[in-house]
C-alpha cells in the first residue's frame, strides 16, 4: 500500500504540472493569438479541456490519500485483475481496429487531399513503431 | 470455470462486498466468478480458499481440467 501512496502521490504531482502548463499554454495562446479563429478556439478548448481533467484528478487523488477508506476502495479498483484483464483486452482488439479504421480514413482521402494522407500515414507509421516497441519491451521483460 | 463461492459465501453468511474487500477485489469481479463467467487467477483462487478455510480444490472445479489432461488434449 506504501507504494501504491507513492504512485498516488507522483500522479498528483504530474497532475499539478500539467494544469499549470495547460494554464500557461492557454494565456499565452490567448494574448499572442493566431489570426485563424478556428484553430485558436480549438487550441484553447483542447488547453481548458486538459486543465479541468488535470484539476479534477488531482483533487479526486489528493482527496484519496488523505482518506485510508478511499485509498484502499481506489487501490482495490486499480488492481482489481479482471478490470485490469478487461483493459488489456479492450486496448488488444482496439488497436487493430484502429489500425483497419485509419486504413479506410487514409483510402477515403486519397481521393481528395494527399496532405492528409501522409499525415494519417506518418500516423499509421508511429502507431506501428511503438506497437513494435512495446512489445518487443514486454517480451524482454516477461 | 465452476466454483462453489456463491454456497461457501452463503454458508458463512457473508455478503459480495465483504468478500471482494477481504481478498482485494471488486464486488463485480466476485459477481462474474459466481456467474463462472470469469477465471479467477492463482493468487486470487488462493486468497478466497483461504478466506473459506478451504483447499483451492475444495472451492474450483477442475473435473473438466482434469479429464482435459487425462485425455491429453489441450
Amino acid at each position: 500500500m506504501e507504494q501504491f501512496k507513492h504512485k498516488l502521490a507522483r500522479r498528483v504531482r504530474l497532475c499539478q504540472a500539467g494544469a499549470i502548463l495547460a494554464l500557461i499554454g492557454f494565456f499565452v495562446g490567448k494574448f499572442l493569438g493566431t489570426p485563424d479563429e478556428f484553430s485558436s478556439g480549438f487550441r484553447m478548448g483542447v488547453l481548458l479541456g486538459l486543465e479541468l481533467c488535470m484539476a479534477f484528478l488531482a483533487i479526486r487523488t489528493r482527496r484519496a490519500l488523505c482518506d485510508e477508506a478511499a485509498l484502499k476502495e481506489l487501490y482495490i479498483k486499480e488492481t482489481d485483475e479482471r478490470n485490469c484483464q478487461i483493459k488489456l483486452m479492450v486496448f488488444s482488439s482496439g488497436w487493430f481496429l484502429l489500425l483497419f479504421c485509419l486504413g479506410l480514413a487514409i483510402l477515403a482521402a486519397s481521393f481528395f487531399n494527399f496532405t492528409v494522407v501522409f499525415t494519417l500515414l506518418g500516423v499509421l507509421l508511429c502507431m506501428c513503431l511503438l506497437k513494435l516497441g512495446c512489445t518487443i519491451y514486454y517480451r524482454q521483460k516477461y | 470455470m465452476k466454483n462453489q463461492i456463491r454456497e461457501l459465501r452463503r454458508a458463512l453468511r457473508v455478503s459480495q462486498g465483504e468478500l471482494a474487500a477481504r481478498v482485494g477485489v471488486t464486488r463485480q469481479t466476485i459477481i462474474s466468478l459466481e456467474n463462472e463467467k470469469y477465471t479467477a487467477s492463482l493468487a486470487l483462487a488462493y486468497k478466497i480458499a483461504r478466506f473459506f478455510g478451504c483447499r483451492i480444490e475444495d472451492v474450483f472445479d477442475f473435473a473438466e481440467i482434469e479429464e482435459e489432461f487425462q485425455n491429453g488434449t489441450i
